[in-house]
């Protein structure tokens, strides 16, 4: 007897969630073979409503035993709800984020790829202590609930990431490439990577005060972090969002346009329904600056007197395994592009930053859209980089300095978040100006 | 289950093996807003391999006990296929031999306790919260976590030992107008439920800051002396210096291996920093580590000189240091890192009067809000006070410090002659397989004063 079967007979509602991953990692320290990993983990979180209380248990499968009934025994004390598990779902699932050739890579394969790479940048950067990483990973997901829901989809991912280290110390050019299937790594992209390597022959201080600033589309998380834990149905329904009450108003740029589209075929973590079995399904978030909802889960979505807009995730900034119950997030945010390419943007800048990375946001008061962040990036003067960026804190308000951005790019980059298992797109965008200070 | 670990180990064509595996029973209940919002049970398990041939490694998780032995050869098998690569060579250092079970005793075992009884005591914290004018929203978690871990390699080691932790964090959220602020309650970090309880003045205390803090305006960004509070100071040692102590960062980053060499002078004379597993019954307190050497207090910095640094075996062969026992995974899914255990700055001799009568413009700055480490690292404090004229002002929100990790070591001036350490504290460090968060660690310090920092904020 299954697990959601044996659970309908206690008379219980309830969802299985299950996850199996596998992987393979080699890793090149500066240069050299360091690393060869496995990974082959499954896992099983089971929810159950009895009585309209909802408890939770977790386990590494299905057959463990006790599953059930420590499931039983903590909605016994949990939570009142009036939601019911999803149902049969209206998208069929899809395999929209798997490629099969990415579960065939071997460990030689990948060491294949990483060596092949770190070649071709030793080749322009002769003795370069190339940092390399590549991973191939891949599973199954599914979902399925008493009340009909039974959905399964296949992922997979093909990660490299690259380090090649500026002259001067002091860290390095990173990049990284995510796509579902194994795909050759293009010139132009490691000639990029290359160049701005070249751009860190010193370190460079910039004034402090309020200067322009070009985030790059890794750093604009500064953005959809923020706009996560105001947006999401949590601090919506409770009031704590300061959002809460702001749909229909303009709350960034009117050159900001979001949507979230997590069925991207092709896209990594590409999806058909989120972590509770709801469909997901395309919508714009914020248009032209202006709010058009929020992201919700079952059990937000009653909160709110609304339907889920699948937009559940068993994963959250501080921890990422799926034992921790679903709460809303952005499962594919797109930032929309704009005209001009970023290197014309950044050729306007008479003085800034371009910042390729912030660090601390975890510890900033995202709910009041507060941050204040170590940036890694270049300082720019005169439309070029002049050095790399040490010491440099950028500081500010999310709702006050994306209200005024002067451009975004054409261009738009993949910007995944392996912890969350999220991706999305975004391009550079140009802060008219934020708090920048150097320690 | 360390023999059956043991037995999984046997002919394995390998120079060294090792394999772990952890078993752990969880309780987690979480209330929010006057309503419980999760209450379950967990009982994750893993394992975990690792394989050295001709100085190539290759390392595999997997998921159940029986599979340990597949998983083993398989881990193996790479590893020999790696050497045939021509790898950077990695060395382990000697351990002795240690076999042997630790187990966990306590007085007020929260296993013992009801679930019932659990959620009254959130619930009666949370009450206090939810009765506050302007709080909005409030987050109470209970959790405790009971673990068995076994470990065995192919030298003979062979150890089991038990983890006992309990906790409850508190989130309150308030808000006056636009203006939206935390306050934050954290009790435990140990086996002793008894740390749980009669905690109602501290939440009481943090609830008042709150109040304080809704009507306050953020900090005026710049570079500023300031005085740090205990917890602050704590996550700044951890954060700034305890990571960069981590050999394995150090290996990593040839600026570090440099400038952290042993004796290096890092810090100003007054300054002294430990690292010790073996304080009773703390949050980064245990045993053995993850790859069984015994836990032992490590100093990391004597009078401002770079005095040790935390060790696997890997990285103690490396760099030619002596083992620490500081190696764990945050359980056994994942491969086992270089971690900090109880990471604290030694009392000094200064008042904390004294330290704030010496600055004419700056902070005292208080609690921890998390941060990031590296040479450049950055933390949170929970609230700050504007400092004038040698005199405690008003209370500001939002300032987020950051600093170089030498520049602010060597312009630590002043060390306080209180200390106090984190009841609750967690961390997260990359790993191949994502970041492992751990709540096994913890940090403490007395207050201090650093003589110029930059504080990230609005402009005047």
């Amino acid at each position: 007897m299954t697990l959601i079967d044996r659970a309908s007979k206690a008379g219980h509602q309830a969802e299985v969630y299950r996850i199996r991953r596998k992987a393979v990692h080699v890793r090149l320290h500066e240069g050299e073979l360091s690393l060869v990993a496995h990974r082959d983990r499954s896992a099983c979180a089971l929810r159950v409503i009895h009585d309209g209380r909802l408890g939770a248990s977790f386990a590494e499968s299905p057959s463990q035993d006790g599953l059930l009934e420590d499931a039983s025994a903590a909605a016994r004390f949990g939570q009142g709800v009036s939601f019911a598990f999803a149902s049969a779902l209206s998208l069929a699932a899809s395999d929209a984020g798997f490629n099969p050739k990415t579960a065939d890579l071997t460990a030689g394969d990948l060491i294949d790829v990483a060596v092949g790479v770190r070649d071709r940048i030793t080749a322009s950067v002769p003795g370069a202590a190339v940092n390399l990483v590549c991973e191939a990973a891949s599973g199954e997901r599914s979902v399925e609930t008493t009340e009909g829901a039974a959905a399964e989809e296949a992922f997979s991912r093909v990660t490299l990431g690259v380090e090649v280290p500026f002259a001067a110390g002091g860290g390095g050019a990173a990049g990284r490439r995510i796509s579902v299937g194994p795909e050759e790594v293009p010139d132009a992209w490691l000639e990029e990577l290359i160049e701005r390597s070249s751009w860190g022959a010193a370190p460079s201080v910039p004034s402090t005060g309020r200067l322009p600033v070009l985030l790059s589309p890794y750093a604009s998380s500064l953005l959809t972090q923020t706009l996560a834990a105001c947006l999401g149905s949590g601090s919506v329904s409770k009031g704590a969002s300061p959002l809460a009450e702001k749909v229909g108003q303009q709350i960034l740029s009117e050159r900001l346009t979001m949507r979230e589209d997590p069925t991207h075929a092709g896209h990594p973590y590409a999806r058909a329904f989120d972590d509770e079995g709801v469909a997901v399904k395309p919508r714009t978030v914020i248009e032209n600056g202006v709010l058009q909802g929020f992201l919700t889960d079952l059990a937000g979505a009653e909160d709110l007197g609304t339907s889920s807009t699948g937009n559940a995730l068993r994963r959250t900034m501080f921890s990422q395994k799926i034992e921790d119950a679903p709460v809303p997030n952005w499962l594919g945010a797109i930032i929309e592009p704009g005209e001009q390419p970023w290197r014309e943007l950044m050729a306007g800048i008479e003085e800034g930053i371009l910042v390729t990375r912030t660090a601390g946001l975890h510890s900033c008061n995202l709910l009041q859209g507060q941050y204040a962040v170590q940036a890694s990036g270049f300082h720019i003067r005169d439309g070029q980089p002049i050095g790399y960026l040490e010491r440099v804190m950028l500081a500010g308000n999310v709702f006050e300095d994306f209200r005024a951005v002067r451009a975004v790019s054409r261009e738009q980059e993949v910007t995944a978040d392996a912890e969350m298992e999220v991706a999305g797109l975004a391009p550079y965008i140009l802060l008219d100006s934020a708090q920048v200070t150097v320690g | 289950m360390r023999q059956r670990l043991r037995a999984a180990l046997e002919g394995l064509n390998v120079d060294y093996a090792d394999i772990r595996f952890d078993e752990e029973r969880k309780t987690e209940i979480t209330l929010g807003n006057g309503r419980v919002e999760k209450m379950a049970v967990f009982s994750p398990r893993g394992g975990h391999v690792r394989a050295y041939v001709n100085g190539a490694k290759a390392i595999a998780s997997f998921s159940r006990l029986e599979d340990a032995r597949g998983a083993a050869e398989r881990t193996a098998a790479a590893a020999r296929a790696a050497a045939a690569h021509g790898n950077r060579p990695v060395r382990l250092a000697e351990a002795p031999v240690v076999d042997r079970e630790f187990a966990v005793f306590t007085a007020h075992d929260p296993r013992s306790i009801s679930l019932r009884e659990k959620h009254d005591l959130l619930r009666d914290y949370e009450a206090l919260a939810t009765a506050v004018p302007d709080v909005v929203m409030t987050q109470f978690m209970y959790a405790d976590s009971y673990a068995q871990r076994a470990f065995a390699n192919t030298q003979g080691t062979a150890v089991s030992h038990e983890h006992l932790i309990s906790h409850i964090l508190g989130v309150v959220v308030g808000r006056r107008g636009d203006a939206v602020r935390r306050a934050y309650f954290a009790v435990g970090g140990s086996s002793d439920f008894g740390r749980l309880v009669n905690r109602e003045e501290m939440l009481r205390e943090s609830l008042a800051t709150l109040d304080e803090l809704l009507s306050a305006k953020p900090a005026v960004a710049g570079v500023y002396p300031v005085v740090v509070d205990p917890y602050g100071a704590g996550v700044f040692i951890h954060e700034a210096f305890g990571h960069t102590s981590e050999a394995d960062l150090v290996l990593h980053e040839p600026v570090l291996r440099e400038r952290l060499a042993l004796g290096a002078e890092i810090g100003s004379t007054i300054l002294n920093v430990v690292d010790d597993p073996t304080l009773p019954d703390r949050g980064g307190s245990y045993s053995v580590d993850d790859e069984g050497v015994l836990g032992r207090r490590t100093r990391l910095i004597t009078a401002g000189k770079v005095a040790g640094r935390l060790h696997s075996r890997e990285t103690a062969a490396a760099l030619g240091e002596p083992i620490t026992g500081n190696c764990r995974a945050s359980d056994a899914g994942f491969e086992p890192l270089v971690r900090m255990s109880n990471t604290i700055i030694e009392s000094g001799t200064s008042s904390l009067d004294e330290m704030i009568a010496s600055i004419d413009d700056g902070y005292y700055v208080a609690g921890g809000a998390g941060g990031q480490g590296g040479i450049d690292f950055t933390f949170g404090a929970r609230w700050a006070r504007r400092i004038r004229g040698g005199k405690l002002g008003e209370m500001v929100s939002d300032a987020n410090l950051s600093g170089n990790l030498f520049r602010t070591l060597k312009g630590i001036s002043m060390v306080g002659d209180d200390q106090l350490l984190f009841e609750y504290f967690d961390c997260g460090k990359g790993s191949f397989d994502g970041v492992q968060m751990t709540t096994r660690i913890c940090a403490g310090a007395p207050h201090i004063k650093i003589d110029n920092i930059t504080v990230g904020g609005v402009s005047e």
